[in-house]
């Protein structure tokens, strides 16, 4: 450490002084020789000292005093002896060099010291990371502020004890604390993660980083050990962990319960196809039974009666074929491909055609339509979507059905009628099994067509809906993902 | 022919019954005809155990007509152990059902049965099916000489 200013002369004087005074007590002994020789050892404690300049100085008042006490070259110039002025020269070079080699080492011990005190202050202003030494066989010998923080020891309570009282009575048990230093002194370094333990007992989870500390000659000068504390991390993670296995659990549960659904409505389906069918058949067969024996003995009325009653069986037959397919959907899997549509929606046009021949319906399907989807199941959903649009517009003056994307957003395809159309109040239940806006008189069917129009495009990601006003024709949109 | 034919119906609702014998007797078959109302009845038939121990084991049906819902022992049930007894290996067995379910088309016909039709709900396609199954498995249809 650099003295300051004023001390350095200070101490370069007195030490002059005190090689005057030794020079004086010596002079029986020593006479007239040798008269700097003393005066060196004061020239390199000052300089020593103070540095370059005190050593200047001293080196001056040294050939001073020197000269005028121990030589006669002061008080006569006129009888010196040529050796004596030699030796002033020459210890005025001596001095020069001291001072100079001298003040070098000052600067270079100063930067030494400076250095140190950065990385000791850099340690102890680290109080995440607990930084401490220890030497070879793992005892304290340096301790930072964070290690006080994170372990509850005071660095004059810690000092000379051994690392291990940081560590669970069970891993002290397994000789944990020594494998860990062989093993970086070892490899240079250790890395674990395992429990720390503080002063007041109490445990922290702890990411802990053992570097060997060697010296120049390769021996083990012992080891720095830095440590974080991340018990808050680890509880976060396990946190985390045990919110993905819940959520998991829970998601395996309501697959579970899906999937339980699913059979039941399986085996109710399964059920309805045979208990449902067949007292339909025994009523129609009885029927027509009755008629074909006994049809001689019944009036008119009677045998119109029996048609009714075998025209309601029919439709509840039908009813029961469009819940099982409706059903049906849930469960077989969407197989896509690219489809053309307008090509599906043509062919399907063709049969309305045929089937009602005497009908004239313009259409109008826009060129190039195309989605990736399950080309059975989106014939369903046209079928369902252009059978209505031909249906609704049985009245309608001059009935038109266009098939086309949305003009605004391309992923949006329209069916659009004149038709009768419905009323937007009700449309909420367009969409609902069994649910019809039109009276079986004015309309046929069955109420599943749009509820099982829908269900496809769910089961394509897509979604399905309409705008009409009465009279005025109805459009349904749908979209494919 | 040394023998006169015989039909077993197993079936559990007595209307269906009542329904193919009269779509039989309109197609003009007038074989024998016998009934088992639940897969045991039907086993037991076949192989001439329990109510049925005093019959003749070894006349053994020239068609089932053999539904798949059945009480106690299920349709598919009887089939496999049919299948699985030399006496009744081979016996012409056409499940008739209400079922149109893919898994028991698959069943059935992994258990053997020669032919799978589903009942026309329709009276008069009821009766043109079991009118022809009839007439094709009897008179044209031919098995192994036992």
């Amino acid at each position: 450490m650099r003295a300051s200013g004023a001390k350095g002369y200070v101490v370069a004087i007195a030490a002059v002084l005190v090689a005057v005074g030794v020079r004086t007590a010596l002079a029986p002994v020593l006479g007239d020789r040798s008269p700097f020789l003393l005066f060196t050892l004061a020239v390199m404690t000052a300089s020593a000292y103070g540095g370059f300049g005190p050593g200047i100085v001293a080196t001056v008042c040294s050939m001073l005093a020197g000269a005028s006490l121990f030589t006669g070259l002061i008080w006569s110039l006129s009888t010196y002896r040529t050796e004596d002025l030699f030796s002033l020269a020459l210890f005025a070079g001596i001095g020069t060099a001291i001072s100079s080699i001298n003040s070098r080492i000052h600067v270079l011990q100063e930067v030494v010291v400076s250095e140190d005190q950065k990385y000791r202050l850099l340690v102890d202003s680290v109080t995440e990371y607990a930084i401490y030494g220890l030497d070879p066989q793992g005892n304290v010998v340096s301790w930072n502020a964070g290690a006080e923080r994170m372990l509850g020891y005071s660095a004059g309570e810690i000092m000379r004890r051994n690392y291990s009282l940081f560590h669970l009575p069970e891993d002290i048990a397994k000789q944990l604390p020594e494998t860990a230093l062989q093993r970086a002194a070892a490899s240079g370094h250790y890395k674990s993660q395992d429990w720390r333990v503080r002063k007041d007992g109490s445990r922290l989870w702890a990411d802990v980083t053992i570097t060997a500390v060697r010296s120049s000659d390769g021996t083990l000068a012992g080891f720095s050990n830095v440590t974080h504390d991340i018990t808050e991390r680890k509880r976060a993670e396990a946190e985390v962990r045990q919110l993905n296995e819940e959520l998991e659990r829970r998601v395996q549960e309501r697959t579970r319960q899906l999937q339980e659904a699913n059979r039941e409505l399986e085996a109710f389906s399964y059920s309805v196809s045979h208990d449902l069918r067949a007292p339909l058949r025994s009523v129609d067969g009885f029927g027509n039974i009755l008629l074909r024996d006994y049809g001689t003995a019944l009036d008119p009325r009677a045998k119109d009666l029996i048609r009714r009653m075998r025209g309601a069986t029919v439709r509840m037959g039908q009813l029961i074929e469009s819940l099982l397919t409706l059903s049906r959907l849930s469960r077989q899997p969407v197989r896509r491909q690219v489809v053309d549509l307008g090509a599906v929606a043509d062919s399907i046009i063709g049969e309305l055609r045929t089937r009602d021949a005497d009908r004239k319906v313009r259409v109008h399907i826009q060129d190039g339509l195309t989605a990736e989807c399950d080309p059975r199941l989106i014939r369903i959903v046209l079928d369902n979507l252009l059978g209505n649009a031909w249906k609704f517009t049985r009245d309608s003056v001059d009935p038109s059905i266009e098939f086309s994307l949305v003009e605004d957003d391309s992923a949006v395809f329209c069916v659009r009628d004149n038709g009768a159309g419905f009323d937007m109040e009700r449309k909420d239940q367009l969409f609902v099994p069994f649910q019809r806006l039109h009276g079986a008189e004015d309309f046929e069917g069955t109420g599943v067509g749009l509820a099982t129009a829908q269900r496809i495009i769910h089961r394509h990601g897509g979604s399905i809906w309409a705008e009409s006003q009465p009279e005025k024709g109805a459009a349904f949109f749908f979209t494919i993902k | 022919m040394a023998e006169s034919k015989l039909i077993l119906v197993v079936e559990d609702n007595p209307d269906d019954e009542l329904l193919m014998f009269d779509a039989l007797q309109q197609g003009g078959v007038t074989t024998e005809i016998a009934v088992a109302r639940d897969g045991q009845e039907a086993i037991d038939f076949l192989f001439g155990i329990g109510k049925y121990a005093s019959r003749d084991g070894h006349r053994c049906p020239d068609l089932i007509l053999l539904d798949l819902q059945l009480p106690k022992i299920g349709g598919h049930e009887v089939l496999r152990r049919m299948r699985a007894d030399r006496r009744t290996e081979n016996t012409p067995v056409v499940i008739l059902t209400s079922s149109a379910e893919q898994t028991d088309i698959v069943k059935g016909y992994e258990n053997g049965a020669n032919s799978y039709v589903q009942k026309p709900l329709d009276f008069d396609e009821f009766t043109r099916a079991v009118k022809t199954l009839g007439i094709y498995w009897l008179d044209y249809n031919q098995v192994p000489a036992r």
